[in-house]
């Protein structure tokens, strides 16, 4: 398979493509799926940029049952710079998200590009289909069904993530608390703003107290609408009112701090600003880390071509081997089946011997004897109304009781007072 | 279309299966850390760190599979064991998370409670006793009543006994 991922880029047409993919799918259901190397991974994902077919290659990165591939460091950059330079920020965003859901935070370039890739998505603002979906289905007459074992829904807030928004600001919050900035009050920014699109409004209300307004940080005045946007919209469902009420009223006494000491804590700032900075720092970063990646990515490939070409010879080696062995064996046969041949007349009298004088056992089926076989039911019989050996040498009435009723009373009184004296 | 409402008495259980998680992480998730709900209930922690992923990939329902793990039960570590990976029962721990369990998590050979103490000798049951010292005055054997008791055999080489002698 890491010879077919690297070959990819010799497709002509796109049926010939869909074939590659059905081939990735039923591999994947095959036990040597286990055992893929990170290599093909990367010629993967490579190919399929090379073939301008982005989109499909984002699509099959979603389907992680079914075809298992994942996106690396440095594709993803490539990934996300390819989207980013077509203008199409909600599939940058998506695939940004890869990266958070695999919890990758090996190189930082790519967790500032996925910064400002969920930045530039949730600006120009994504529609929730699936809340929609889920209330119209709610109108609809519910069917009852009895089953044995119920599962408990659950829902673990990283693989279930559905909607674009929640996915944005969890990977705003794990870049940034993985990113090593300069400026600590514009990460704190970010975090916050991160926790309040992901919806953990409790955590989000708890970093606020503790580590901005005590160590009086100032917060961007955009982050504190979108945090009473949300709190509001909290507030008039009924549900998540009671379900977050101690967030909410710890909000309410924090929201007066804020107003009271509007100088100290807010700092105007607008989105497009916030980008512009965030845009600076990549520019930044990527000055300072493409040689070190470049480096990487090298070594990366020396090490690739090395395990692949020791892993080809071994298999020659393997497969040329047991071409041999097969090849003595047949010439062993074929020398037994010689010997026959020469050593016929020097020892017909002996086979012609052992054909009428021992008795050379037919080999036709028809011709065996049959042997005199126990009829099977004569066994079922036996075993069915024998009584059971632990009670064979006792006496009859002790255990089998006689068809005629005057008998079987006195059968029945054999059996239960036997050991007494004065049977009632 | 309707939409099907299941009725049923809810098992203990919260989560997925490990085949479940692990097929959508790279490397199958080796090296990360696993919690069960069931075992929730303590106040100590308790974590699988997977080391072994050997899932069964034909299986449509994404359960079969050999799985190996540094188990750490209530604080103590158990040592590497199969765990039972096809129960709906595993969550995924972030890695920002980890380093609260690592806090919580014992020295080695530590445990969340001293180990039971156990008597070397224990009273015969009474007729047996009464038996034996019928039998002794018969054949005259001489004997100390201190004497007649059973020894006490406890397993402590294996690593789920927690138990020692007084």
């Amino acid at each position: 398979m890491d010879l077919l991922a690297t070959k990819i880029i010799h497709v002509n047409n796109i049926q010939e493509l869909e074939l590659i993919e059905n081939i990735f799918l039923n591999f994947r259901k095959t036990q040597p799926a286990m055992f893929v190397r990170d290599s093909m991974h990367y010629s993967f994902a490579r190919n399929y940029l090379d073939l301008n077919q982005a989109n499909r290659l984002l699509q099959i990165l979603k389907l992680k049952y079914k075809y298992g591939i994942f996106l690396d460091s440095y594709t993803a950059n490539m990934l996300m710079d390819y989207f980013i330079k077509n203008g199409d920020h909600k599939n940058a965003a998506l695939t940004a998200h890869e990266i958070m859901l695999q919890e990758n935070a090996e190189n930082e370039f790519t967790l500032a590009v996925c910064l400002l890739t969920c930045f530039k998505c949730l600006r120009i603002g994504v529609d929730d289909v699936d809340e929609e979906s889920n209330i119209e289905d709610s109108k609809q007459t519910k069917e009852k069904r009895l089953v044995y074992f119920l599962r408990k829904e659950y829902n673990d807030e990283h693989f279930d993530l559905k909607s674009i928004p929640k996915l944005c600001g969890k990977t705003i919050y794990f870049s940034s608390s993985n990113l090593k900035m300069d400026d600590q009050n514009l990460n704190k920014n970010l975090k916050l703003y991160g926790l309040v699109h992901f919806g953990k409004y409790e955590k989000a209300v708890e970093f606020l107290e503790n580590s901005m307004i005590k160590n009086n940080e100032a917060i961007y005045d955009f982050v504190i609408d979108d945090f009473k946007k949300t709190i509001d919209s909290l507030i008039q469902n009924e549900e998540s009112s009671q379900k977050f009420s101690a967030s909410i009223e710890k909000w309410n006494n924090l929201s007066k701090v804020l107003e009271s000491e509007s100088e100290k804590f807010v700092s105007k700032a607008n989105i497009d600003s916030i980008i512009q900075k965030i845009e600076n720092y990549v520019n930044q970063i990527g000055e300072s880390q493409t040689k070190i990646d470049i480096e990487n990515q090298n070594n990366l490939f020396l090490k690739w071509n090395k395990e692949q070409e020791s892993e080809l010879n071994e298999q020659i080696r393997s497969f040329a081997m047991e071409q041999k062995k097969q090849s003595i064996l047949q010439r062993l046969e074929n020398l037994e089946k010689q010997e026959e041949m020469i050593t016929f007349f020097e020892k017909r009298q002996e086979i012609i011997d052992a054909y009428y004088g021992k008795g050379f056992p037919t080999e036709y089926p028809s011709d065996i004897p049959i042997e005199p076989e126990e009829s099977i039911f004569k066994a079922k019989y036996e075993r069915h109304f024998k009584p059971w050996p632990k009670y064979m040498n006792r006496p009859k009435s002790s255990y089998g009781i006689s068809k005629s009723r005057a008998s079987k009373l006195e059968s029945l009184k054999k059996i239960y007072f036997a050991n007494s004296n004065q049977p009632q | 279309m309707s939409k099907i409402e299941y009725v049923g008495r809810a098992g203990r259980f919260l989560g997925k299966s490990l085949p479940q998680i692990c097929l959508k992480l790279k490397n199958f998730g080796i090296g990360r850390m696993f919690t069960r709900e069931t075992y929730k209930r303590y106040p100590e922690v308790t974590y699988y760190v997977l080391t072994d992923f050997e899932a069964d990939m034909s299986d449509e329902y994404l359960r079969r599979g050999v799985f190996k793990a540094d188990v750490v039960f209530r604080g103590g570590h158990y040592g590497n064991m199969e765990i039972p990976g096809f129960k709906e029962d595993f969550q995924l721990i972030a890695k920002e998370e980890e380093k609260f369990f690592l806090e919580r998590t014992l020295s080695l050979g530590q445990k969340w409670r001293e180990p039971t103490k156990v008597s070397k000798f224990v009273d015969l049951p009474p007729l047996l006793k009464e038996m034996l010292v019928q039998e002794a005055k018969e054949k005259n054997i001489q004997f100390d009543e201190n004497e007649l008791k059973l020894p006490l055999n406890i397993r402590t080489n294996s690593p789920f006994s927690h138990a020692t002698y007084e």
